[in-house]
């Protein structure tokens, strides 16, 4: 294993270039890897030694934020409290301070995929032969499956996309955009869309349309600090005279999943609660992966849905 | 290949050469002697090893010491030099150290908190002790013990 600290964006890039580059970030995903034995003979890339990748500012078409600024940098942010207030709301709900302070949320973005039996030490997971994911020719989770069901767990990625974030992608060959509900794909093993020698340069904010506003639910085990086993954005916001809502769902898949319902009144019918309530269930295929099985997180749905959009006032009170 | 790794703790400069994969937790404990932050899961699941960098409490465990060079870092073998810190005292005269293992981390965890905001409630400090765990007092105590030198809160 070797390390380097490149500080020129072009230094950067072309260590990337290195078949083994693994980009340390915050370290608080990949180091637990790499003591597990889940990452081997890596060239770390320091990001580090690019304070330009540590901004935050608002520029006319978007806010563009740097994949190092740290989580609580974020939650800290004013503006952006002001205008997203669902970003922080998300983000403070990542690991524990410790891991917040030095988290980026590049790191969030690429977060890898978890499964409860990829997240063990080699030891443990010697003596299962291990799975298709690390090591072995099978998913232990679905045997007859070619692919891995490991799950999307970064919260920040459910909130930013519910927020339609983008990314900005570079490589020496080149920069491109995409949304970061592309930007995620339905395999654990291979869930993110970047190509060799590519990282998130950048995170695009658009300024927030009108009307809008946004919820996160997070359910997990312990309420000090844990990985998303269901996470929920809700957001909304007016095209034209018209409510759009838009359901983005993580912890339940390898990538991300949304639900969208256009053309709505103010308040939303008892029949089109229920039918986003089925939609979403019926998108979402949970697998025994994680500390609570499918059942649990499917039940979970409905009752996040329900409390979000009492929330937000989009159910209107009986009248007395 | 081993790199040349410089760092600035409790105030003094320590210079060596580390693997790239040596954490900032085993240069702490095994070159400096500086035996205070725990290793308890090695994951970032526990907070054993808390220290503080910058001011802020981070896990020894999850950062490598090439990544802590320019900061300044803090641990627990920095608080009492001449006499306890007010939280070892707290900490002692609340019950809130049993087998001790935890207690470095947290008295770090808790000092970010109090140098940050003297006029914290229970809220922050449960806030702030989130990640790291204590398998012995329950917790109570702990809580008793920082929330007994908030500035802004009663207690008795
Ligand atoms: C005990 C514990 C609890 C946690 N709980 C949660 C939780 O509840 N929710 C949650 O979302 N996360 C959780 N985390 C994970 C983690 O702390 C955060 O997701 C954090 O934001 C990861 O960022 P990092 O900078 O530390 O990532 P790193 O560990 O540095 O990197 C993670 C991955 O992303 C890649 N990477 C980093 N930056 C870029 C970039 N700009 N471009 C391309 N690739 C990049 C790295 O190569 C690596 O593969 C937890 C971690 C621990 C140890
Ligand atoms: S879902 Fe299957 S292949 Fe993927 S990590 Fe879990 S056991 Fe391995
Ligand atoms: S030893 Fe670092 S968090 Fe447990
Ligand atoms: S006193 Fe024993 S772990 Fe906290």
């Amino acid at each position: 294993m070797s390390y380097c600290q490149p500080t020129q964006l072009s230094d950067l890039l072309s260590c990337l270039a290195h078949p083994n580059a693994r980009i340390l970030a915050g370290g608080t995903d990949l180091i637990p890897h790499l003591q597990m034995g889940l990452v081997e003979d890596p060239l770390l890339v320091s990001l580090k030694g690019l304070p330009e990748l540590k901004r935050i500012e608002a520029k006319p078409e978007a806010i563009h934020i740097g994949p190092a600024v740290t989580l609580q940098t974020l939650i800290d942010h004013k503006p952006l409290r002001e205008i997203y207030p669902v970003i922080g709301q998300t983000l403070s709900q990542i690991g524990a301070l410790q891991h917040r302070q030095v988290g980026t949320i590049g790191g969030n973005l690429c977060l890898d995929t978890r499964c409860s039996w990829f997240n063990q030490s080699a030891f443990w997971r010697e003596s299962l032969g291990f799975c298709l994911k690390k090591g072995g020719d099978i998913c232990q989770v679905a045997p007859k499956s070619k692919r891995c069901h490991a799950v999307l767990s970064c919260d920040g990625a459910i909130a930013l996309a519910a927020c339609q974030a983008r990314l900005v992608l570079l490589s020496r060959a080149g920069k491109r955009e995409v949304s970061l509900m592309e930007f995620y794909r339905p395999n654990g093993m291979d869930h993110i869309d970047l190509r060799p020698g590519e990282f998130i340069y950048k995170i695009l904010l658009p300024h927030a349309p009108p009307g809008f506003q946004a919820t996160y639910f997070k359910g997990r085990a312990r309420q000090s600090f844990d990985f998303p086993l269901l996470g929920l954005a809700i957001a909304t916001q007016w095209d034209g005279a018209q409510r759009t809502l838009s359901f983005v769902l993580g912890g339940v898949e390898s990538c991300l999943l949304q639900v969208q319902m256009q053309n709505l009144d103010s308040f939303l019918t008892p029949e089109q609660v229920q039918s986003a309530i089925k939609s979403c269930q019926r998108l979402a295929r949970p697998m025994e992966n994680a500390f609570y099985g499918p059942s649990w997180r499917k039940k979970m749905i409905a009752s996040f849905i329900a409390q979000g959009l009492q929330q937000m006032n989009l159910i209107q009170e009986d009248a007395p | 290949m081993p790199n040349p790794c410089r760092l600035m703790v409790n105030g003094e400069i320590w210079e060596g050469l580390v693997d790239p994969f040596e954490t900032l937790l085993e240069v702490l404990r095994e070159r400096l002697d500086l035996t205070g932050a725990k290793q308890g899961c090695s994951q970032g699941e526990c907070g054993a090893c808390t220290v503080l960098v910058d001011g802020n409490p981070v896990m020894a465990c999850l950062m490598l010491a090439l990544e802590a060079q320019n900061t300044q870092i803090e641990t627990i073998e920095s608080l009492a030099t001449q006499e306890l810190h007010p939280l070892q005292i707290a900490f002692v005269e609340k019950g809130a150290v049993q087998c001790g293992f935890c207690t470095p981390g947290m008295v770090l965890s808790a000092k970010a908190l109090i140098d940050k905001n003297p006029h914290f409630q229970e809220q922050d400090v449960r806030a702030a002790l989130a990640g790291n765990h204590c398998r012995c007092t329950g917790y109570t105590k702990i809580i008793d013990a920082v929330m007994s030198l908030s500035t802004g809160a009663k207690h008795g």
